[in-house]
């Protein structure tokens, strides 16, 4: 590929917690999910994967709720929360550009950066991230896709949450 | 040049930008689409819409700042101003509380999570 794709933004998470939920789990993935959200946990990222033995389900929370999460896993055998930390690095617009993605994929497994995760949405790609690898991730995104003049990667600067 | 009436869609959701957008051109409106409130300065500038779509939390210059920049410029204070007002009941780590868009200049403003149709009612309304 010789040019770069152009993009509007790329914005990185704060620190996050991933939790896998196998097929076939009891409780099934998707009251897994309900009862974190019962709790007013934020979803900030779900993957499933439908097939046999039922849905598979990867999805981040904050760190900040991990001890709340963990209370609520020990009713759900089977879930895991990964200790390492991880980050979700969201590209925006996507513009269904299938090059935008390929691009990305292999500008991070050029810098050995190992994906848990990706999902799209109506205007963006997230890519799931070791959180200690997220600017790492973010400087290969942007050898390969080009923010308007003036920009850079950013963070959030709030949280929003139900009390 | 298109007879078209021009929205400024600005919210650091790019989904949510896209929905709204995606709505606005079904119903024959031109959009132009800005993600955070230096941006939206940029395109109002540039572009000079019919009206401003524009969320409150924002990154580099948030929407109240926005708001209130636009209503205070002898240029751009006649332009419609319609806030998309906090998400929550309680936002955490900032100095955003469950303000309302009635204490701001904004001509209007619809909570998050939005609906469509409403939204769509109040751009109408903001337009005649």
């Amino acid at each position: 590929m010789t040019g770069k794709v152009s993009i509007h933004g790329l914005k990185l998470s704060f620190e996050l917690v991933l939790l896998k939920l196998p097929a076939g789990g009891d409780p099934p993935a998707r009251e897994v999910l309900r009862r974190l959200s019962a709790a007013r946990i934020n979803l900030t990222c779900v993957v499933l994967d439908g097939g046999e033995p039922g849905v598979a389900g990867t999805c981040c929370i904050d760190a900040e709720d991990r001890p709340l999460v963990e209370r609520i896993l020990v009713q759900c055998p089977g879930v895991l929360a990964q200790s390492e930390a991880v980050g979700t690095l969201t590209v925006f617009p996507h513009r269904y550009q299938l090059d935008l993605l390929a691009a990305i994929l292999r500008s991070l497994v050029r810098e050995n950066i190992p994906l848990a995760g990706i999902a799209s949405s109506l205007s963006a790609l997230t890519f799931i991230l070791p959180y200690k690898q997220l600017d790492q991730a973010a400087a290969a995104v942007c050898r390969v896709a080009q923010l308007p003049a003036n920009h850079a990667p950013f963070r959030p600067q709030f949280r929003v949450k139900q009390v | 040049m298109s007879d078209k009436q021009l929205i400024l869609v600005v919210d650091d959701d790019p989904d949510l930008v896209e929905a709204v957008s995606m709505k606005l051109e079904s119903l024959n409106y031109e959009v132009a689409k800005a993600y955070d409130g230096e941006e939206a300065w940029d395109s109002i500038k540039a572009q000079r819409p019919a009206l401003v779509i524009l969320d409150v939390m924002m990154p580099r210059k948030d929407g109240y700042t926005v708001c209130d920049e636009m209503k205070k410029s002898e240029d751009y204070k006649d332009i419609p101003v319609v806030l998309l007002t906090a998400v929550a009941d309680a936002v955490t780590s900032t100095n955003y509380t469950h303000l309302d868009g009635k204490n701001t200049l904004a001509d209007d403003y619809i909570p998050k999570p939005i609906e469509l149709d409403k939204l769509m009612e109040i751009v109408r309304d903001n337009l005649e």
